[in-house]
């Protein structure tokens, strides 16, 4: 069925094609929700809650512009609302020593999962920040109107992440090396 | 080795495309948290169809109130029109003496309740709109008004030539009043026990003057009543008398003369049977379009955010219908059914503050599409309810042009809001103000302009201005509509 068609049944609280909706965007929606929760359980929570609003306000979506965006953009937002309201604090990291925040391709050699694990075990706000600024594309003047931070933080939250995520892999890799070397 | 990529570039690539399917979550978890539509529109019609009988109940009511009230009431009627003359009535049937009054007409009545004093000179003039029938005597000497046998212990007194008025200002007149009341009222005296009956049978006999619904006793108290008091009065001073004398008293005088002076130089014997007014004998529908100016209240609808920002009403067009049930001439029951739009605009907000506010409502601003690089942007807030009002109307005027006054109350019920961001160059829906309330309910007062087109088609124009009496959101910030409306169309009496 045309997406178009599908939208407006939805619209018109279509059961059939509601499910015909859900079952089309289930992935890429849990994809994402993946990439900005802490882990699976609580990725497939952010999922249905998605769902229910994308349902409740689909007569909002005035097909003026990707309707895979504004699910997308619920889905997101979901996602902020819950981590925005738990308390954060900075943890103290040694940025001088790691400013470098380029990595090998090779280096990078690891699975999806394994990719993901790392970016989940992200403190909750620098994980929100790297996947809106490199995974999502928003600026950061957007990242802190989102998350009610300003620039300068958005900023450093960015980079304190990219710091992680290369200690993370780097250490992952040596480790991975090791068994290597030892196994002969 | 290759070279090196930034992190955030290189967990791009490898996440490019990345897709993966819940494992737990299915469709039948989600299905049942989703809103069902069916109650909301069974709610929505079980209240509309609540305040149709509330309305039905509401009119039936006020028609046994009425009904009650035309029986058991006392009071004196005077509303003077037009004389009742031979030369203004519908039909003359000779064989049975039966005048049929047109139009409006003047009837002469006295109230004789138990309290009261009858008194000859408390003469008043009343209107009954085209539901008077006299009976009319050429042989007598008076005239003789019979009320309705429903209104209690009220008799029914006119005098032409034997019983003239005493109301005229000079002493002469005044005199002559005096000696021509005197003398009808012992004529009256004098022949009521032979004229009571025989009048009601047979008008055109020789008895005089008074045809009646109460027991002949009570005539003749009354009579006795009138005599007395009348030779108390002729032993006043003249002065005394003349002071006394009200204008309204003049004005019935001078109507009555000008009504003896048209008549024939017989006497005059004239009994009126007021036929009884039901109410709601006449209806009106019509249709109407309502160009509507919000008169926009400090507060947001929005946002409290907003709750500082200009705030400009705008005009809109609404449309509707309105059914009215007549009392009488002059009162009507309202019923009507607007589809009324409002709208607003919110001026100079600025860009960084909007996706704050509309993510409250579970809005998502795509900012780069819309906004651009602007620091401030207008936001337009529309609003349709639809709207069940009843009322009163009450003519104060009845020219070419009848003037009306209206009051009436209305219920509100939200049927559609939208916002969108008013640019320079278009308007661009962003959803709908999840804060508005679903219900509210206005109090309207105006008027009705009302022109004749023709026979059964009126033309009408109703300047109402109309105000929320609840909140009409969840802000805090109290924010009560005031809108002004000009309700004009076309109305059909049947």
């Amino acid at each position: 069925m045309d997406t178009r068609k599908l939208i407006r049944k939805c619209q018109k609280n279509n059961r059939k094609a509601q499910s015909e909706l859900f079952h089309l965007y289930r992935d890429i929606l849990f994809a994402l929700s993946l990439k900005y929760c802490k882990n699976y359980d609580e990725a497939e929570d952010n999922l249905q809650d998605s769902f229910i609003t994308i349902f409740k306000k689909i007569n909002q979506y005035n097909f003026k512009g990707s309707f895979e965006g504004w699910m997308k953009r619920i889905t997101i937002n979901k996602a902020i609302d819950k981590y925005k309201k738990t308390s954060f604090t900075d943890i103290n990291i040694n940025e001088e020593k790691i400013a470098d925040t380029k990595i090998d391709s090779e280096t990078l050699n690891l699975s999806l999962d394994e990719l993901l694990k790392h970016i989940q075990e992200l403190p909750d706000r620098y994980r929100l920040v790297f996947n809106l600024y490199e995974l999502d594309e928003y600026s950061h003047k957007e990242i802190a109107k989102m998350l009610h931070i300003s620039e300068g933080t958005s900023k450093s939250n960015l980079h304190r992440a990219k710091v992680i995520l290369k200690t993370k892999i780097t250490s992952s890799n040596n480790y991975l090396k090791k068994i290597a070397v030892s196994n002969g | 080795m290759a070279d090196p990529k930034d992190i955030g570039k290189a967990f791009k690539e490898k996440l490019k495309g990345f897709n993966q399917s819940p494992s737990n979550l299915s469709w039948e978890d989600i299905e049942p948290k989703l809103p069902k539509k069916e109650d909301n529109t069974l709610f929505y019609w079980a209240k509309v169809t609540g305040v149709l009988i509330f309305l039905l109940l509401l009119i039936l009511f006020a028609a046994n109130t009425y009904n009650y009230n035309s029986i058991t009431e006392n009071s004196i009627n005077t509303k003077t029109k037009k004389p009742v003359t031979p030369e203004n009535c519908e039909e003359i049937d000779l064989k049975n003496n039966k005048l049929q009054i047109l139009d409006n007409e003047v009837i002469t009545t006295v109230s004789m309740s138990p309290k009261s004093k009858p008194d000859i000179n408390d003469l008043y003039t009343s209107t009954v709109e085209n539901k008077w029938s006299l009976l009319y005597s050429e042989t007598n000497n008076g005239i003789g008004l019979s009320s309705n046998k429903n209104v209690s212990n009220s008799s029914l007194l006119i005098t032409t030539n034997k019983m003239p008025l005493p109301t005229h200002k000079t002493n002469q007149q005044a005199s002559s009043t005096k000696k021509g009341t005197n003398r009808g009222i012992e004529e009256i005296k004098n022949k009521k026990n032979t004229s009571i009956s025989s009048t009601k049978t047979n008008p055109i006999n020789g008895g005089t003057s008074i045809s009646s619904t109460v027991t002949t006793s009570q005539i003749e108290n009354k009579a006795d009543k009138a005599l007395n008091n009348n030779r108390n009065r002729a032993s006043k001073n003249e002065k005394h008398k003349q002071r006394k004398d009200d204008s309204l008293k003049t004005l019935i005088a001078s109507k009555k003369n000008t009504t003896i002076t048209n008549r024939k130089n017989k006497d005059t014997l004239v009994y009126m049977n007021p036929i009884k007014k039901k109410p709601f004998q006449k209806f009106s529908i019509g249709a109407q379009v309502i160009p509507t100016y919000t008169i926009a209240p400090n507060g947001s609808l929005i946002s409290n955010h907003l709750a500082k920002n200009t705030n400009r009403g705008r005009i809109s067009l609404s449309y509707g219908v309105l059914f009215k049930s007549y009392y009488t001439n002059k009162i009507a029951l309202r019923v009507g059914y607007n589809r009324l739009k409002l709208s607003n605009k919110i001026k100079n907000i600025q860009t960084d503050q909007l996706p704050i506010i509309l993510n409250d409502l579970g809005i998502i601003l795509p900012i780069n599409d819309i906004i651009g690089n602007s620091e401030k942007v207008n936001v337009i807030q529309k609003t349709i309810y639809n709207e069940i009002s009843f009322g009163l109307q009450y003519q104060i005027l009845d020219n070419q042009i009848s003037t009306s006054l209206i009051g009436e109350l209305s219920f509100l019920f939200l049927d559609e809001n939208n916002i969108a961001i008013n640019t320079a160059s278009n308007n661009f829906k962003l959803g709908s103000n999840t804060n508005i309330l679903k219900t509210n309910f206005s109090i309207n007062i105006g008027t009705n302009l009302r022109y004749k087109l023709s026979k059964k088609v009126f033309l009408n124009v109703e300047p109402l201005l109309k105000y929320q009496l609840k909140n009409a959101s969840q802000n805090s910030e109290s924010y009560r509509p005031l809108y002004f409306t000009i309700q004009t169309g076309v109305s059909y009496e049947f």
